[in-house]
């Protein structure tokens, strides 16, 4: 009698185990898993990693110079990038139609931000070409309310 | 007799403690090449009554002899450490007909900085900025 009640119990547990509503529960706890190293919260610390490139002048004195010019562009476009994931990007778009043609079509971008304690952990370069990889740690219980209340 | 003491205890930190700068630094960066830069250095004249937050030690690889030269030799150093510190960054992208313009300004607001020469380093004291 023990016998039958456990096989139907078990019977049923795996049915239910099946039905839509359980799958779906575990398809979120999987995506909770996922993104739990990347979406910032309150408890978490979160590592934001950028490469910025530069480039140097066309004219300089010497190699040196151009190379340190080449590094400074590259740290500002690391912060530039930096700044894009921390405050996000503001798009304008607009375009011209006259009889049913594009007359002119522009996209203008916008970042601003200020950003510390932002890191140099790498930095490439070849001969008129500079990579800087740059790292900012976020701390959740710190920033996660500010961030938040900023896109209220 | 107090003052004299005060004015003996200034000297004193000063020849022992390095001196105070200001950092004004301010780059542009037009389509990932840098089409200005500017650095401005200031001696603080007054007697500093808080303390640094954050230090860092450059190696006299130029071989400074005085605080100054070292200052002026090694400003880049002290630039990119002050960057690191506070940063403030204002980017433009403009793209029309598929041709893509972009212009970058990295700015560092007036930084307080103590720098104390040794004959092999140097020790960077970076003041918290105030607002």
């Amino acid at each position: 009698m023990k016998k039958t009640v456990l096989l139907t119990i078990a019977v049923a547990s795996s049915l239910f185990a099946n039905t839509p509503a359980a799958q779906s529960e575990n398809v979120k706890e999987n995506v909770v898993v996922e993104e739990k190293n990347v979406v910032l919260n309150n408890n978490n610390v979160i590592t934001l990693s950028v490469i910025g490139q530069g480039v140097s002048p066309e004219h300089t004195i010497s190699n040196y110079q151009a190379l340190a010019l080449a590094k400074k562009a590259a740290i500002a476009d690391a912060y530039r990038m930096l700044a894009e994931k921390l405050n996000g990007v503001k798009v304008e778009g607009y375009d011209i139609v006259k009889n049913m043609v594009i007359q002119r079509s522009q996209v203008k971008t916008c970042v601003s931000s200020m950003i510390r304690h932002a890191n140099i952990v790498e930095t490439k370069c070849a001969k008129d070409f500079c990579e800087v990889e740059m790292e900012l740690k976020v701390v959740g219980n710190k920033w996660y309310p500010e961030l938040v209340s900023s896109y209220k | 007799m107090v003052s004299r003491i005060g004015i003996f205890l200034q000297i004193t930190s000063l020849a022992l403690f390095g001196g105070d700068y200001y950092f004004t630094y301010s780059l542009t960066s037009d389509n990932l090449v840098v089409s200005y830069e500017k650095l401005q250095i200031s001696r603080k004249m007054t007697q500093t009554s808080s303390k640094p937050v954050a230090f860092f030690d450059i190696q006299n690889s130029k071989k400074a002899t005085t605080e100054k030269e070292f200052v002026e030799t090694h400003k880049n150093e002290i630039v990119e450490l002050i960057l690191q510190n506070n940063t403030t960054i204002k980017s433009t992208s403009k793209i029309h007909l598929g041709d893509i313009s972009e212009r970058s300004i990295v700015r560092s607001l007036p930084t307080l900085v103590n720098v104390d020469f040794k004959e092999d380093f140097g020790i960077i004291g970076i003041y918290e900025q105030t607002p």
